[in-house]
């Protein structure tokens, strides 16, 4: 159901609704205005935007509720932290929201594609067991969310969904042991027997070759190549592309300026000249209010070819930090998001035009727009994809995959991976069987909170009982930059 | 409800109001500290503007313009400290962090005349909350409201065995908090456990009643606020109610004047959905010059957005002065995060300090925290488990 859709039906069912949100319903609804309270005063509509967005299917929800997790793991009174092999310290470096939407196939400075952890938002220092159980239960959304065309084939991956998420948990396990005794962090760098993965390959090399993206949102006309105005897609008709207001827009050369300096192998100056620039509408779950900017930019040469395009996408702080200890953090958000992704990667450059910048006063990540560089999506979890032992076998992938994340040295520790250990060693089986009951546990929850958040919506209205106040309106040069979606 | 406390709250305050007094229409006397604008001796009737204004604008801004004779209290309270922190590195060794900090730095004016009075306070905070990046120039030290209010007594002039009426409005100190804070005195060392909990704030938007009875009997109190602390915005409709009773019940006996039993009760919401957050609170406290002490016991019902979590927090407190300018303090305490769970969910904290007031606005503390949470709480929370030793020093003025 598209977003428009459900804005519509939101209306409709507030008419019928229940008047009253239940306990866990208002829970959410507070959890998530207090994390946005910031974004709800300066930009409602892109935040109303964001909500309606994440009713639109479980993983919509389980991705645009971070807040939620982080609430549920702190306070008491669910399941959620409750563990024998909770670890105290070192925290880990990690993504902080390792759902399995989050990892996709990058492509290198050789051109080599690796499954990597592909969003930094909300990158920072974690507890392992926060991240390790957001992907176990994500797997278990995923299982909800799964072969969305077959209801059967849906509930026999449903029913095998504690499986899925102990599959993970133990190759999370028996890769830590490895990295603790001294194994090298390897990348991935082929499907294996994942029929998912081999997907997720196929489709990447195929639009990498093809530079994809050029012929998805760009013109060519009398040599000249622009970006396309307007909805891309009509499957996403919330997702546009619109004009860049002038101020902005003349901002761009200083932003790739500085963008340049922050990678690890910068191009040459005029790589990044930049042709055209539009401003992105209706993209990403968490990151929906965002702003968020697609240029065209020269590539290597004037041929009109090897345009690039880049993403820019403003950054801010994540919804689920709070841990570190006094004097552990970063100095900045923009050296947040680009340390934690070459460290955490197997490889510094695995993304090598994936760095950072600042755009009129917000920090923004600015990275390749490559269409070939797929992400895992649950949508396609259909046919030989959305099997159980589909899911398993990605979910061991993704298990392995996050523990050689968890296993990375940082400031706070040289040999995480040690320490962790450790604390799993005494008893390996009953950890796997710990993090798979506690996974079904909060992915069960979330499927049910999905359900309770739209109710939610239509009992107290598009930004969940927010109240905004016309004085916190932005100054019109940041107003225009935020700019509002079609609706 | 939400109405019934609204309605509670502006009748209480209007009732504190006190009422118009003959000597309103006498001019007070001239003060030689007057500001420019109307001299004091221009100062209108209560019932009438000033006439210095006639033919002319009033000035832009109306505070050090009124030309009133003031009692002017200008106050600073700073709390800095040294704190070496160590806890458990999860392979058998630990680790430790070291650093300043400046847990209070506030700054006060407080003006008077005759039985209307307000105070302002001012404190500092760092710009960016925990685990954020964007502050203000970096993560300054940047001042913010923490008290705003002002308020009116009846009678003007009181004695201690007279029954005394006053109202509050603004950012006001709430009942419970301050209650047990202020019996502790040893703000320097740590705040009470019911604020360091997030069960309570110390101060919020709102409004306050107290009757304080003759004889230091003790007083009652009530309190309509928004609910979400003086640091955050109103999120809902719903309105805090605090009530709150401290009574000396020994106070004809010199020597036993300073034992007080204290309840309060706050009705409550949190978040935007109303999520209920109501506290009870029951206290035995002695607050005498030399000894200041107390037990207290409150039970949180619907706590951080979940209305149906229950918690509590058990607290046992003293601060002694055993010998002149020698400061002891001790205190322990019990936060069940999650009273339903059946695992028990508690992080249990003692602290010890050992102080000496080295000229009359200056002391000096060294102090010894340990934090014990159970296995539950310690998974929840990783790095609750530590102890520090910190150095303090505080000047009151």
């Amino acid at each position: 159901m598209s977003a428009r859709v459900t804005w519509i039906a939101l209306g409709l069912l507030g008419a019928c609704a229940s008047s009253e949100v239940s306990p866990r319903e208002a829970t959410v609804a507070s959890a998530m205005t207090r994390a946005d309270h910031a974004l709800i005063d300066a930009r409602p509509v892109l935040v109303a935007g964001k909500y309606a967005r994440m009713t639109e299917d479980v993983i919509g929800y389980y991705r645009g509720s971070v807040p939620v997790f982080a609430h549920d793991f702190k306070e008491a009174g669910g399941p959620l932290s409750r563990s024998r092999f909770a670890l105290d310290a070192p925290l880990v470096l990690g993504t902080g929201d390792p759902h399995l939407e989050n990892f996709g196939v990058l492509a290198a400075a050789d051109g080599t594609l690796g499954l990597e952890p592909n969003d930094f938002d909300t990158a920072d220092y974690y507890p392992y067991l926060f991240e390790l159980r957001r992907m176990l239960a994500s797997l278990v959304v995923a299982a909800h969310g799964a072969n969305s065309d077959d209801p059967s084939a849906r509930q026999a991956t449903v029913d095998r969904r504690r499986e899925i998420a102990r599959t993970a948990a133990v190759a999370y396990a028996s890769s830590m042991k490895a990295y603790a005794e001294g194994a090298a962090r390897q990348p991935v760098v082929d499907a294996g027997t994942s029929t998912i993965l081999a997907d997720l390959w196929k489709r990447g090399k195929r639009d990498l070759a093809a530079r994809q993206e050029l012929a998805d949102v760009t013109v060519l006309s009398g040599g000249v190549r622009t970006l396309k105005r307007g909805v891309l897609d009509p499957a996403s008709p919330l997702n546009t592309y619109a004009d860049l207001p002038a101020s902005p827009r003349a901002a761009l050369p200083e932003v790739l300026a500085e963008y340049r300096r922050s990678l690890v192998a910068p191009p040459a100056p005029e790589f990044f000249t930049v042709l055209d620039s539009v401003r992105e509408f209706g993209s990403g779950v968490a990151s929906w209010p965002r702003v968020r900017a697609i240029v065209l930019v020269r590539g290597p040469s004037d041929d009109p070819a090897d345009d690039m395009l880049l993403e820019v996408k403003e950054e801010a702080d994540p919804q689920s930090a709070g841990w570190t200890p006094p004097g552990v953090h970063f100095d900045t958000i923009q050296s947040r998001v680009t340390s934690v992704a070459r460290r955490i990667w197997a490889r510094p450059d695995a993304a090598p035009l994936w760095g950072a910048s600042t755009w009129m006063g917000l920090p923004v990540q600015v990275r390749a727009e490559l269409t070939g560089q797929k992400t895992l999506r649950v949508s396609r979890l259909v046919g030989d994809r959305g099997t159980p032992e589909a899911l398993a076998s990605l979910g061991q992938v993704l298990g392995s995959l996050l523990a050689r994340v968890h296993a990375t040295p940082s400031p706070v520790s040289s040999q995480p991976a040690v320490a962790i250990w450790a604390r799993l060693a005494s008893d390996p089986a009953y950890f796997a069987d710990e993090q798979a009951d506690a996974a079904l546990a909060y992915g069960d929850q979330a499927a049910a909170d999905a359900a309770g958040f739209s109710h939610s919506l239509s009992v107290l209205g598009p930004l969940l009982g927010s109240v905004v106040e016309a004085s916190d309106s932005p100054p019109p040069d940041l107003a225009a930059l935020y700019g509002a979606p079609p609706l | 409800m939400n109405r019934l406390a609204f309605a509670l709250s502006a009748a209480a305050l209007a009732l504190a109001a006190p009422p118009a007094r003959a000597d309103d229409a006498a001019p007070p006397a001239p003060s030689p500290a007057a500001p420019p604008g109307p001299v004091a001796s221009e100062v209108a009737p209560a019932a009438e503007r000033s006439a210095a204004y006639d033919g002319v604008a009033a000035p832009p801004t109306a505070a050090g313009n009124s030309g009133l004779a003031v009692t002017l209290k200008p106050g600073l309270e700073i709390i800095a400290q040294y704190t070496y922190r160590s806890m458990s590195d999860g392979a058998g060794g630990s680790q430790w962090f070291h650093l300043f900090d400046l847990p209070r730095a506030h700054a006060s004016m407080q003006i008077e005349h005759k039985s209307v009075d307000a105070r302002a306070v001012l404190e500092a905070v760092r710009s960016a909350s925990e685990g954020s990046l964007m502050g203000v120039s970096g993560d300054s030290l940047v001042l913010r409201v923490r008290e705003a209010w002002a308020r009116a007594r009846w009678p003007e002039t009181a004695t201690a065995d007279d029954l005394v009426v006053e109202g509050k409005a603004g950012v006001v100190p709430t009942l419970t908090v301050p209650e047990l804070e202020g019996t502790w005195m040893a703000r320097a060392v740590g705040p009470t456990p019911l604020e360091a909990t997030g069960f309570a704030s110390p101060a919020d938007l709102g409004g306050t009643v107290k009757l304080t009875l003759p004889s230091r009997f003790g007083h009652l109190a009530l309190g309509a606020y928004n609910g979400e602390g003086y640091t955050n915005r109103e999120l809902n409709r719903g309105k805090n109610l605090e009530l709150a009773v401290s009574i000396h019940p020994l106070a004809m006996v010199d020597a036993a004047r300073p034992l007080a039993v204290f309840g309060s009760y706050v009705m409550g919401s949190s978040g935007t959905a109303l999520a209920r957050a109501n506290r009870a609170t029951g206290a035995l406290l002695w607050q005498g010059r030399k000894l200041r002490a107390g037990a207290s016991y409150t039970y949180a019902q619907g706590i951080r957005d979940d209305g149906d979590q229950t918690g509590y927090v058990v607290d046992v407190f003293a601060s002694v002065e055993p010998v002149s300018r020698l400061l002891v303090n001790a205190r322990a305490s019990v936060w069940a995060r999650d009273s339903r769970q059946a695992d028990a969910d508690t992080i249990t904290t003692l602290t010890g300090a050992v102080g000496y007031r080295v000229w009359q606005p200056l002391e000096g503390f060294v102090a010894f925290d340990r934090s014990l949470p159970s296995t539950r709480a310690q998974a929840a929370l990783p790095g609750s488990d530590f102890w520090t030793l910190r150095v303090i020093t505080r000047v009151a003025f």
